[in-house]
């Protein structure tokens, strides 16, 4: 299981770092009264959601298992 | 970062019209559908691998939403913005990448509105071309209430020179 861990963590990190250089970009650079404002932070609270789920799935597959198959 | 200068206040920002980005979203709305395709195919025939396609299908849909944030950025970052004494053109190329363009308003000459098909007089944008007193053009590309904003600039060029 530590070979797909390692790779699934590096995956994260580099998933979370780009996302932090988009969202620091749009920070920089968006208007201070732009009304989608909403619509970035739906985008990020989607990405959130759907790491923690990839985590919880990660850790619920039998990858022993798989790995000796 | 946008700096004013003194006594300059927005006026008018404008992002293109929302079809631009509801065409690329409706792709990324395709390729989502094709994760719960998998999913489905794999559920009736390869249940013992069901745990390992549900976690690709994760990351899947986190790749895909890397890409819908993407497309929302390159639209979301590209910006007209009309003050009582300039006119600045962000143009966000690719992901860190921007050009940025102003002109004076004093330097207007001319306003031209294109409207380029069918679906743009349906939907209501168009371009609308500003040619400035250099040898430049500026086009604003599918701008939303072209006829109006073309009312709102010609309205501030007129006040900027009284």
């Amino acid at each position: 299981m530590i070979v797909p861990l390692i790779v699934y963590i590096l995956f994260l990190i580099f998933y979370i770092l780009f996302i932090a250089a988009i969202f620091w970009q749009i920070q920089k650079y968006v208007l201070p009264q732009d009304k989608y404002r909403w619509v970035t932070n739906i985008f990020l609270g989607a990405i959130a959601v759907f790491i923690i789920i990839s985590a919880l799935l990660f850790f619920l597959t039998p990858w022993n298992e798989i790995i000796s198959f | 970062m946008l700096h004013l200068k003194p006594e300059e206040k927005i006026i008018l920002s404008i992002h293109r019209h929302w079809l631009v980005i509801a065409g690329k979203m409706t792709f990324i709305a395709a390729m989502l559908s094709a994760a719960a395709v998998f999913l489905t195919v794999v559920t009736g025939y390869l249940p013992t691998y069901l745990a390992l396609a549900t976690f690709f299908s994760a990351i899947y849909v986190l790749i895909i939403l890397l890409a819908a944030f993407i497309f929302w950025v390159d639209f979301y970052l590209d910006i007209w913005i009309v003050t009582n004494k300039r006119i600045i053109d962000i143009e966000q190329k690719g992901l860190f990448r921007r050009e940025i363009s102003e002109f004076e308003l004093s330097r207007i000459q001319d306003i031209t509105i294109e409207i380029p098909n069918f679906t743009a007089a349906i939907f209501k944008f168009g371009n609308i071309r500003i040619q400035t007193a250099g040898t430049q053009s500026f086009t604003i590309k599918d701008a939303p209430r072209p006829e109006q904003i073309k009312n709102i600039i010609l309205e501030c060029v007129k006040n900027n020179r009284n």
